[in-house]
């Protein structure tokens, strides 16, 4: 893993109106992006640290580019730091609605609680509970 | 000693002398030596009964000498149940002796039982058939401590017999108990960093929460160290030192740089920081000549695994 380069994630079809079906791999983590309606979900798996944060937020931004509403699924992303923390806020202040999955439980609630980011975006348990349909 | 009041104080008495001396002994042997002529002295303490474990963790030996006490037992990760019998010697304080110790090399993980003989005396049974049958119960007891110690209590009927017991059970596990880790400054050095960590944690017995805690808190002090301290300067170095003693975790990552703690919630460099002060008990930046020094520190909650097996055990019987 640690020696894939970044690359950005393929384009889906043409059908996609409000945002883009993406497949990218950065060093340590990998980005999902399904679009539902208008809204983009992100899945990010793997870690997230202050090597590959930047080049996550690109990924983020990209799958996301026309969305109305972005979802950010974090349950399973095993380690995540500050630099985690300032890339979705980042992305978050962009202006698009955003909000997080993160279960009770999991790393990305625990550093979302400390850091209180749950106060500042919608967090969720799981997909369903953040009721992505258009 | 016996029981009471008088025993109880005597016991206060033995115990702060054994720490003492301790300090100051380098083999089980040698301490129960003072320990007779300190027993000899002192009317109270005379014939108590201790068995004393040295527990080498980097090598792999325990060190144990008895005076007038059960012998400990082990059992190795195959599960083979040995009785440290071979140091058997007189109580504290009496007749003249010399005393002696027996060493044992491990490899791994074992189990050491230690266990005043309220726990195998039986009036209608032979001690070497109690002790037998306290082999046998260790031989397929459960393995995390806690569970042990009420499994072996509750095989040996304990308390049926109305003497009191004593029983400590230890996980005693051999490995580096200095985690140390020297890196160049890139950050791409941070995710083996976190994965050599996280093995360390593991193997020294932190629970999963605090081994998260602790990761993410160097997590944090190295990329500082890469990024502010070191400049992200390749030839420059940084140095991540963990040491483990009794239940008190501590780590030092010293860079090569100079930089200077932003206060806490200033802007995004900040946070680092702030993620470091909740999840750690203690942060401590210091600028030195060489370098900056950041100390952590942690107090450990989880005392069922390795918390007493760092330092020198006496267990002294009432």
């Amino acid at each position: 893993m640690t020696n894939e380069h970044f690359h950005e994630g393929t384009k889906s079809g043409s059908s996609q109106a409000h945002c883009k079906v993406t497949n990218g791999a950065v060093p340590l983590a990998s980005t999902k992006t399904t679009c539902i309606g208008t809204t983009a979900l992100v899945e990010i798996v793997g870690e997230i640290d202050r090597s590959n944060a930047d080049f996550l937020g690109i990924a983020v931004a990209d799958g996301a580019t026309n969305a109305q509403r972005v979802v950010i699924d974090l349950s399973r992303v095993g380690y995540l730091d500050s630099a985690a923390l300032s890339m979705l806020q980042t992305f978050a202040m962009r202006g698009t609605p955003t909000d997080l999955i993160a279960p009770v439980g999991g790393r990305a609630r625990r550093l979302l609680d400390i850091a209180g980011i749950d106060l500042a975006l919608r967090v969720f348990e799981t997909v369903a509970e953040a009721n992505v349909e258009g | 000693v016996g029981h009471g009041i008088q025993s109880a104080a005597a016991m206060g008495k033995l115990a702060s002398a054994t720490r003492a001396l301790a300090l100051v002994s380098t083999e089980p042997a040698q301490l129960l030596a003072k320990l007779d002529v300190i027993a000899t002295a002192d009317e109270a303490m005379r014939f108590a009964s201790m068995a004393l474990v040295l527990a080498d963790l980097q090598a792999g030996v325990l060190t144990i000498s008895l005076a007038g006490h059960p012998a400990p037992l082990v059992r190795s990760s195959s599960s083979e149940v040995l009785e440290l019998n071979r140091a058997r010697s007189t109580s504290l304080g009496g007749l003249p002796v010399q005393r002696t110790q027996e060493s044992l090399n491990f490899e791994g993980t074992i189990d050491l039982v230690l266990y005043t003989d309220g726990l195998t005396e039986r009036r209608d049974q032979h001690p070497s058939e109690t002790i037998d049958n306290m082999r046998e119960a260790l031989r397929i007891g459960p393995s995390p401590a806690n569970s042990l110690s009420d499994f072996l209590l509750s095989r040996m009927k304990a308390g049926e017999q109305g003497d009191d017991v004593a029983l400590l059970c230890a996980k005693i596990i051999k490995g580096p108990k200095d985690f140390e880790q020297v890196f160049a400054s890139t950050l791409r050095c941070l995710a083996p960093l976190r994965k050599k960590l996280r093995e360390w944690t593991e193997i020294v017995g932190m629970s999963e929460l605090e081994r998260e805690d602790v990761i993410l808190a160097v997590g944090e002090a190295a990329t500082n160290a890469i990024e502010h301290g070191n400049r992200s300067d390749p030839s420059r170095h940084v140095t991540v030192a963990v040491t483990l003693q009794n239940d008190q975790l501590k780590v030092v990552v010293a860079d090569e740089g100079q930089w200077t703690p932003p206060e806490i919630g200033n802007g995004l460099r900040g946070r680092g920081l702030g993620l470091m002060k909740a999840s750690m008990d203690a942060v401590l930046v210091e600028p030195t000549p060489a370098g900056t020094v950041l100390t952590l520190l942690k107090r450990l909650q989880d005392p069922g695994t390795i918390a007493d097996l760092g330092r020198t055990n006496t267990k002294v019987p009432v």
